[in-house]
């Protein structure tokens, strides 16, 4: 065997490098052809171009032909010879799709598609120079005879090259993630992502990835792909009764296993050769990853390797997730507590937090907001102004006192919270009409929970007083509100609170002190 | 799926061929229920002939292992001769820790022989 040939063969078989691979394959058909010069292009994603991949020529040999390589050499004295160059892509068309000689900026040359074992066409090979007359008949039977394997192997290198950059591009918008807003990373997203990968890169059909959300609860399918409709929904993965066992994982989590136990279901929900791996991180079951290899499905070691890389790639992505959500509640809670701890430092404030959150709701749900906005609500009633931590008891306590809003607000942004929670805390002390603080905002350049944040604390600070005044009764609270209607706050909002005030829902009085 | 079984020193050896997935598993567990019949059954399942097995193919070879645990008497069930890609589900599916899986017949026969 020739050491072209067994450079070919052994990159078939190994891991072989790109470029080595590409390498490989231009040595071998100059070997075939005994043509010294080669040039390799690949298809695009598009399927529409060909681009130039990899070249063989006598340029490296021969300075003064330079056939491929930079556009232009440097001769002596500086002066620059423009070299013919072979072109950097192709368009697709029928005439390359056949074998056959190609008059080339760069020579005559010949010209070979190569096809994927389905006949597909992954890329094309020009091998030359040749005569007017073209490839030599033995040369042309023997580079015959190479066609097949030369395909083969471009395509899996193509592939594999495909799947590692996908992965690295993968891994740099989960780095872009973890930097932007502290790491909060957008889970399903991520997971959907990298069961995509998975599926190009094993030539499985579908896959799915079930996460347990809660420990001793049953996975729940949170990205599923090419799987039969309402899959998600039928599945059955609790613990004990559902498609697999996972008893002995819960058992013993290190030493435990996954394994597939209701064919009747799997049958039913359309799976066919499944592999279903245990998402395991420090012995505990985060979820399942499974991928289908469909019908006429077959995978090899090296498939089931890349399978064991993706599903240790969600387990840490899971892993991270979770950390990071364990982390923001505890740090949410240390928050609410601080927010708690300045409320108990005066009588008229006790509960303020706590008052101002259930106000806000109300107002929501009057004007139609949704579940989530009420959450957000009440996340930012919880803590509004919990930046005042930073002002109470330092000099120049009046600047730190405009600047509540946004310290508080600061100390939540980069939680996984909805973002109208940090916007609400940031601007409930701004005005409708642009003249509240810190900044001054107009109208609809405050957030709407903002908006309806700053009217709910409004009605609990003055309908509760304090060491200097009365508390407001509710008819002067409607008085005012509609007398700033339009001034401090949104009319909508303020139409809100006076309708909630005739129907006799404005609870804003303290629960006692 | 096809099998043979021949017997040797009193343990039963299941030659299965053909891939085993989904479509195989309820036969294949009929197969292996048949085998695990009574206390002090001793069974071991040739796998060198099997190219691939999915996790249906896995979940009836632990079931084997657990009926065999539940029969007592001494009873036993192994496997033996997993290439490379079958020992590699075994892994992934992380099942290899829970069965008793040997390299070749021949060391599944003596194990088996030994714990009678």
């Amino acid at each position: 065997m020739s050491d072209a040939w067994a450079e070919l063969a052994a990159s078939l078989i190994e891991h072989g490098d790109f470029d080595q691979r590409l390498d490989a394959i231009l040595r071998a058909t100059g070997e075939a052809t005994g043509t010294p010069d080669g040039y390799l292009y690949l298809v695009d994603p598009s399927g529409r171009r060909l681009h130039l991949a990899q070249t063989r020529a006598r340029a490296a040999a021969d300075p003064s032909r330079a056939p491929a390589g930079p556009l232009s050499q440097q001769l002596e004295g500086g002066a620059e010879w423009s070299a013919p160059t072979v072109p950097l892509e192709l368009v697709r068309s029928a005439a390359l799709e056949r074998e056959r000689t190609l008059v080339t900026p760069v020579g005559t040359m010949h010209s070979l598609p190569l096809r994927e074992p389905d006949g597909r066409i992954i890329g094309l090979l020009q091998t030359g120079p040749v005569g007017a007359r073209g490839l030599g008949r033995g040369a042309r039977r023997r580079l015959g005879r190479l066609a097949a394997p030369l395909g083969f192997v471009a395509g899996r290198a193509w592939r594999e090259e495909t799947v590692r950059r996908q992965l690295a591009a993968a891994e740099a918008s989960l780095e872009g993630s973890r930097r932007l807003a502290g790491a909060a990373v957008d889970l399903d997203r991520f997971v959907g992502l990298l069961l995509e990968l998975a599926l190009s890169g094993t030539g499985a059909r579908s896959g799915f990835v079930a996460i347990i959300e809660r420990p001793g609860e049953a996975p729940v399918v949170r990205v599923a792909a090419n799987m039969p409709p309402g899959f998600a929904e039928q599945v059955d993965l609790s613990p004990v009764d559902g498609l697999f066992d996972w008893s002995p994982l819960l058992e013993d989590g290190d030493g435990g296993a996954l394994v597939l136990e209701d064919f009747e279901a799997a049958v039913r929900l359309g799976l066919n050769a499944p592999i279903a791996v245990p998402l395991l991180e420090r012995g505990e079951p985060l979820g399942i990853f499974a991928l289908d290899f469909g019908a006429s499905g077959t995978f090899d070691e090296s498939t089931l390797e890349l399978l064991g890389t993706f599903a240790d790639q969600v387990t840490l992505m899971l892993d991270n997730a979770r950390l990071f959500a364990t982390f923001s509640d505890r740090y949410l809670g240390t928050v609410r507590g601080l927010a708690v701890a300045l409320d108990a430092r005066r009588p008229h404030t006790h509960d303020h937090h706590e008052r101002v959150a259930a106000v806000a709701v109300a107002l929501g749900r009057e004007l139609g907001g949704d579940a989530t906005e009420a959450d957000a609500l009440r996340e930012a009633g919880l803590i509004h102004d919990v930046g005042l931590a930073g002002a109470v008891g330092i000099e120049g306590g009046s600047d730190a006192d405009v600047e509540h809003p946004t310290l508080g607000a600061s100390l939540v942004e980069h939680l996984p919270l909805p973002p109208a929670v940090a916007g609400a805390v940031a601007t409930h002390h701004e005005w409708f009409d642009g003249w509240g603080f810190p900044r001054g905002l107009h109208g609809e350049e405050i957030p709407r929970t903002g908006r309806i944040l700053a009217l709910a604390e409004f009605l609990v600070e003055m309908g509760t007083g304090d060491a200097t005044r009365e508390p407001w009764s509710l008819e002067r609270l409607v008085t005012d509100v509609a007398e700033r209607r339009g001034s401090q706050f949104d009319p909508e909002i303020a139409d809100a609170a006076l309708r909630l005030a005739a129907r006799g829902a404005l609870d804003v009085a303290p629960t006692g002190a | 799926m096809d099998h043979e079984i021949e017997t040797q020193d009193g343990i039963k050896i299941v030659h299965l061929s053909g891939p085993l997935d989904v479509s195989q598993a309820l036969a294949l567990r009929e197969l292996l229920g048949a085998q695990i019949d009574g206390p002090g059954a001793r069974v071991l399942i040739d796998l060198s002939g099997v190219p691939l097995i999915d996790s249906s193919g896995i979940g009836v070879m632990v079931s084997a292992h657990r009926r065999a645990d539940g029969v007592g008497g001494g009873a036993a069930f192994a496997l033996a001769g997993a290439g490379a890609t079958v020992a590699r589900v075994f892994a992934l599916t992380r099942t290899d820790r829970l069965l008793r899986l040997y390299d070749s017949v021949p060391d599944g026969v003596e194990a088996l022989r030994v714990a009678s």
